[in-house]
């Protein structure tokens, strides 16, 4: 705050001196309805006109000030106009207190702090002042001198930029406009479907983009529903899978995973077959010749590449089960079987006939017999 | 009077206005009228009435046809933001929503294209110092402004063109967003909440870059002549 009085109190000084400078120009005293349509920003000013003069006493100092921003003036020397316009540009940089009378954000004011009065000023020039505000901004205009000169030198500012208008369009200008207009409209696909679609598209889009928080809820809702989708899919598959294998027929206890059969054995008396088996620790298995358990343990014997009397064991085993019971019928001993004689590589060439008593087919049998290889 | 007049301090002015308080009311249902009016146009030229379409065209073409020409100095530009401003428009007309004015929304449309135009320039480094007419030659801007004080004197309009030229130039020095929010503020004589509208900004923000640009258009004229 003290700076800030520092600061406004320079900047008076600085203003006495530029307002003395200024005064020494001695023009003519600016008609009031000109001020009004300097203040307002342009001479076509449509909602900012200020249409009456605010003439008391208040603003006799205004009237009597002239103030040169930088131009060339008859009554100032050269090393006067230099200082006028040093004064000027200081008075823009230095003059915070002050500048206020253009903008009122430049500067916040301290919470609870009495807002300066040339907040007020500011809406001069943004085409809003109630009267009492204007009262309180005139009463402290009137011993400011720094406002003073800010404010002319703003209004002036602003005089000299209604002078450069810009140009109006002219008729010709604007005439072909439009009909350049109306034949880019002539031939414009904005009305058909795809159009239509697309501005459909875009808007949809431009109102998701613009609610963000609904976006995030559809997003977050299509989550959810996919989540819930995704297990009760899953439970209603797992229930059907369950009732699968409770209505499912129980199946023989077979070895689980038998690596290797190591020996196959029958004992004539009982006529008990022992198979001793790998699976993950040796095991033995002793039942009847057609327990399902020693059928599908014999057919993994018969898979055994390594030692050819297990294979036999096995093969004998199972083709002698085929011959006086009907279990090898069943397709898997079948092919166990065959795959043993399609794969035997011991030569028997014409060692024998085919015995009738085979559960082989003479030609099956023939082609297992044949000489292999040749 | 000289270039120097417009210097001067002038008597201050307040806009509050007694009289015009009493024909408040009366402009209030004008412009309630206008507005309902304007409504029923924007209606049925979003259900593709294409002479509705053209009226509206008609209430706001020029306005935009003078900001497009004040900004970038070109006709021929001018021409081509004023058509792509309205082709726009038409085009996605049926978004619009009434949830501002048609005039804010055309006018967005429409400062947008603008201000694209002088970034691109800008990038360019193409700065104009003179306005080209439609075929290229040069025109003269202050020679289309009335003035009823200069009395043929042509020490005063030599004086008024050299002051025209460093304004522009001093213009041209600015942002284009400062630059935009200083044409629409001081040459459309539109209020910062609208301008902020309109340049998707609030008022504030808009107030400040106003600020801004009349900061360095003041201290860019002063260095000129310093």
């Amino acid at each position: 705050m003290k700076q800030q009085q520092q600061s406004a109190g320079m900047t008076c000084e600085m203003a006495q001196r530029l307002i003395a400078l200024a005064a020494m120009t001695g023009s003519d005293p600016q008609p009031a309805s000109e001020t009004a349509t300097a203040w307002a920003g342009s001479p076509r000013s449509a909602e900012s006109a200020h249409p009456e003069p605010y003439g008391d006493a208040h603003h006799e100092p205004f009237r009597e000030t002239r103030l040169s921003a930088g131009f060339p003036e008859a009554g100032l020397s050269g090393s006067e106009l230099s200082e006028l316009t040093q004064l000027n540009k200081q008075l823009s940089d230095d003059a915070l207190f002050c500048a206020l009378l253009v903008d009122p954000t430049l500067a916040e004011p301290a919470p609870g702090s009495m807002p300066h009065p040339g907040e007020a000023a500011a809406s001069y020039d943004l085409g809003a002042l109630a009267r009492p505000e204007g009262e309180a901004l005139a009463a402290h205009l009137a011993t400011c001198r720094s406002c003073q000169a800010e404010l002319a030198a703003t209004t002036a500012f602003f005089r000299a930029l209604a002078h450069e208008a810009g140009p109006e369009p002219s008729a010709t200008l604007l005439a072909r406009s439009r009909m350049r207009l109306d034949a880019s409209l002539d031939s414009c696909e904005c009305s058909g479907f795809w159009a239509r679609l697309s501005q459909q598209v875009s808007f949809t889009a431009g109102r998701l983009r613009a609610a963000p928080a609904l976006s995030s809820a559809i997003l977050l809702a299509g989550v959810i529903a996919g989540a819930y989708g995704g297990y009760k899919a899953g439970q209603s598959a797992h229930t059907a899978e369950e009732v699968r294998y409770l209505l499912a027929p129980p199946t023989p206890e077979v070895p689980s995973v038998v690596a290797d059969v190591s020996a196959v054995a029958r004992d004539p008396e009982t006529g008990m077959v022992e198979i001793r088996y790998d699976r993950l620790v040796p095991d033995v298995l002793t039942a009847p010749a057609d327990d399902p358990s020693i059928r599908e343990l014999l057919m993994a014997a018969t898979e055994n590449g390594t030692d050819p009397q297990v294979r036999n064991a096995s093969v004998n085993l199972l083709s002698g089960n085929c011959a006086g019971v009907t279990l090898c019928g069943t397709v898997p001993v079948r092919n166990a079987l065959l795959n043993v004689l399609a794969t035997d590589r011991t030569p028997r060439c014409g060692a024998r006939r085919w015995p009738a008593s085979s559960h082989l087919s003479r030609r099956t049998w023939k082609y297992a017999m044949r000489c292999w290889p040749r | 009077m000289s270039a120097a007049d417009a210097f001067r301090l002038p008597s201050i002015a307040l806009p509050a206005s007694r009289a015009s308080a009493k024909a408040a009311p009366a402009q209030t249902l004008a412009d309630e009228a206008s507005r309902a009016a304007e409504i029923m146009l924007i209606r049925e030229a979003q259900a593709g009435s294409r002479a509705a379409f053209d009226a509206l065209v008609r209430q706001y073409d020029q306005a935009i046809l003078r900001l497009a020409l004040r900004l970038t100095g070109s006709e021929q530009d001018a021409q081509d933001i004023h058509q792509e401003a309205f082709l726009k428009a038409y085009r996605y007309l049926g978004n619009f929503r009434f949830e501002c004015s048609f005039y804010t929304w055309i006018y967005r449309i429409a400062t947008n294209l603008c201000l694209d135009h002088l970034r691109r320039r800008k990038s360019r480094r193409e700065e104009q110092a003179v306005v080209l007419d439609g075929r290229g030659e040069e025109l003269d801007l202050l020679g289309n402004v009335s003035d009823d004080r200069s009395g043929a004197n042509p020490a005063r309009e030599l004086d008024r063109k050299v002051l025209g030229e460093k304004i522009q130039e001093a213009l041209g020095r600015l942002t284009p967003r400062e630059r935009m929010v200083f044409e629409l503020k001081h040459y459309q004589g539109l209020k910062l909440r609208a301008i902020g509208e309109m340049l998707q900004t609030t008022e504030e923000t808009a107030k400040n870059t106003l600020f801004r640009a009349t900061r360095k258009l003041r201290l860019q004229l002063a260095e000129m002549h310093g």
